[in-house]
């Protein structure tokens, strides 16, 4: 069914807002919302990729509350909007039927104060105790740096209670040197039975700080989202800035886009590769070997980018310095010399019995969850689900040069092991093409900022990365980078029970998620 | 068969013990002569500040974009291997000598950041890593953001950059040693 048959079919409900080659933006009223989202989501398959709320008081008197569905079929996205009224800021909840909205629709009740009603768990999600009652920052009239009281509000976490069932808190200051993140473990003997997770200690406020600065002022901001994704969220957010413009990038800085995203794929690949191998099992050989050869490509990302994390190059209009083709064959060179050798550590760890038993039938995902969940990236594509935004909504020069995308059945942490070798022996493929095809010209096109809206995807090493940018006179009125993190942090509620405890930081390492990029 | 393959890489396979520049080539040991310096340096002042014990560093993320977290770890690899200088990370503030706090510290974080201190035996020096760690960096004054590691416990050192490479961190390092060697 095309994208137009279905919303022919809610005729009556949906009204067309405007269309644009990559995007459907329409219009339902409040009460419309669940059922026309619910029909998108569980009849036609559709999987709803963003959820945000804007505040246009001083426009309307209203809130806006937007949904995004993927349309992969069509290559497009279909943006549903609702408008609720500031004087009664509620609307009927999505969770009620969508999973996939849960902790979209927590966020814009502690972001905004808009309520969903018949949400099964209105907890806060962001605002921590210390945040005053009544307080939502991303409202037009809360300023950036207001300095808040401290209060002591109660941020409830679930239990279970039985005859010896026993909790055990982790966090958020960690053993090892990772984020901060606070789990709630109830188990019985070694068993998880439920697990839970307090995010958003990170939480510096980004949204509300990108409000009101142009675009150049904004990348900083947007390239410091999550440090290890550097390079995907400056591309993500550099698409919508040039849909916005209407400015066509040279298919050069394209093509070269593409290969600094591949790069940084390859660099945390192989960080997780040696992760999951040598930190999740102990089989501390493989941590040893695969952060050395990752160093390779972080010191590659030095000659070529002038930092270790592949940033700096991605900016709106192309590329800011040209990569030379000797250049060009050197990224080819340490990259594939680089894979060789890691090749060979995986080789040695998928020989290992001890090593295959930790990591088959651990933190099984099942597809239907994955897809309830909305789930992305590797993590989805482990369990069956064939999403990838390189494929469904190609950017860079992913039209051109088109990957298939790699999908595993076994659903453990061996698939997304596996699955990540594959990625990589992909990426390889396609920078070599794309090293070899690559045309001479321009890498930089003029950005004449124009007021809009646009929705820039990629798909980062950890999934799909959505930044929906709004433009009014010049400056950005709200920018919402979604890293992946955030739709795949829920996912542990689902691997993590059934598992042993010390399952878990291998199951946590092999989807390796950003607190940084969730927290925001 | 197996039994040969182990004999042939115990007597013909390459040696783990061999020469560092028989591995790497020589522009990247170059590169390197900087770190090793400062590491050889860090050494010494160790051995004399602590009686021949390592230096115990607890890391601790008070808000950072996960960056700063990349080259700590980036620290332990084989390229740059800070326990042969005496320094090693723990999991617990009460074995550390030494916090290394990265990030602009966020209104989230603040009590943890200070229990964490407070758990830490005195003294205990504090080196903010990273321009969030020091003034808050580009999140500065925002309503979620409390500020630089200063606004909640005593620093001793700062280490600029976004994120400082392994490098600068560990010329960092030595700098908070000699000064606290001084006092």
């Amino acid at each position: 069914m095309t994208i137009q048959e279905i919303i022919a079919e809610f005729k009556e409900k949906i009204t067309i807002v405007s269309e644009k080659s990559d995007l459907i933006e329409a219009k339902v009223s409040r009460d419309d919302l669940a059922e026309v989202a619910t029909a998108l989501f569980h009849d036609h398959k559709l999987p709803l990729s963003l959820m945000f709320a804007t505040d246009n008081r001083t426009e309307d008197g209203s809130f806006g509350v937007h949904t995004v569905f993927s349309v992969p079929a069509e290559k497009k996205w279909l943006k549903i909007s609702v408008e609720v009224p500031a004087s009664d800021p509620q609307y009927p909840a999505l969770t009620r039927t969508i999973m996939a909205a849960h902790w979209y629709e927590r966020y814009l009740r502690d972001m905004f104060g808009i309520t969903p009603v018949g949400h099964p768990d209105l907890r806060r999600l962001v605002q921590h105790e210390n945040m005053p009652e009544g307080i939502h920052p991303l409202c037009k009239d809360f300023l950036w740096n207001t300095k808040l009281e401290k209060a002591n509000v109660p941020y409830p976490m679930h239990h279970v209670t039985g005859d010896g069932i026993f909790e055990i808190p982790v966090g958020p200051i960690h053993a090892g040197i990772i984020e901060p993140g606070h789990f709630r473990f109830n188990v019985a003997g070694e068993r998880i039975l439920t697990l839970e997770g307090k995010l958003f200690f990170t939480h510096k406020g980004v949204e509300k700080l990108l409000e009101g600065k142009n675009i150049m002022e904004a990348l900083p901001f947007i390239e410091r989202i999550s440090g290890d994704a550097a390079a995907s969220h400056a591309l993500a957010y550099c698409e919508a800035v040039e849909k916005i413009a209407g400015c066509a990038v040279p298919r050069r800085a394209q093509m070269l886009r593409a290969i600094l995203t591949e790069c940084e794929r390859i660099t945390m690949h192989i960080h997780d590769l040696a992760n999951i191998g040598g930190m999740g099992t102990g089989y501390s050989f493989i941590a040893a070997n695969g952060f050395r050869i990752k160093e390779r490509m972080m010191r590659l990302s030095q000659e070529i980018c002038g930092n270790r994390f592949w940033r700096g190059l991605i900016v709106p209009g192309g590329i800011k310095k040209d990569i030379t083709d000797e250049d060009l064959k050197k990224i080819l060179n340490v990259s594939q010399a680089a894979w060789k050798e890691m090749e060979k550590i995986t080789i040695i760890a998928l020989d290992s019995e001890g090593f295959l038993d930790r990591l088959q039938y651990t933190g099984e995902l099942p597809k239907e969850a994955a897809e309830a969940f909305g789930a992305v990236g590797p993590a989805a594509r482990a369990s069956k689900v064939s999403r990838d935004v390189r494929r469904d909504h190609p950017y860079a020069s992913y039209a051109e040069f088109p990957i298939k995308v790699i999908t595993k059945k076994s659903l453990d942490v061996f698939a997304r092991y596996r699955m990540r070798i594959k990625e990589i022996e992909q990426s390889l493929v396609l920078m070599q093409t794309l090293v070899e095809k690559m045309p001479a010209g321009d890498i930089m096109e003029k950005v004449a900022v124009r007021d809009g809206f646009a929705l820039g995807a990629v798909e980062s090493w950890r999934g799909e990365i959505i930044c929906a940018l709004q433009i009014k006179n010049g400056v950005i009125e709200r920018c919402v980078p979604r890293d992946p993190s955030f739709c795949n942090w829920a996912l542990f509620g689902i691997m993590g029970p059934g598992n042993i405890v010390p399952d878990f930081p291998l199951i946590n390492k092999s989807l390796n998620l950003s607190y940084s990029g969730t927290d925001l | 068969m197996k039994t040969f393959k182990l004999l042939d890489t115990l007597f013909f396979g390459k040696k783990v013990t061999e020469k560092k520049d028989s591995f790497f080539s020589p522009t990247e040991v170059e590169r390197d002569v900087e770190f090793e310096k400062a590491g050889r340096e860090i050494k010494k002042i160790i051995g004399k500040l602590y009686s021949g014990r390592s230096l115990r560093i607890r890391a601790v993320d008070a808000g950072s974009t996960n960056a700063e977290e990349i080259e700590l770890t980036a620290l332990t690899n084989a390229y740059y291997d800070i326990d042969r200088f005496g320094l090693s990370f723990v999991a617990s503030p009460r074995h550390a000598d030494m916090l290394f706090v990265t990030g602009p510290v966020t209104r989230n974080l603040e009590k943890a950041l200070l229990a964490t201190y407070e758990a830490a035996p005195h003294p205990c020096i504090v080196v903010a890593v990273g321009d969030g760690a020091i003034d808050g960096g580009i999140w500065q004054d925002s309503y979620a953001v409390v500020g630089g590691v200063d606004k909640v416990i005593p620093v001793h050192i700062r280490i600029p950059g976004s994120p400082p490479t392994p490098t600068e961190i560990m010329r960092g390092v030595l700098a908070a040693l000699r000064k606290h060697k001084e006092k």
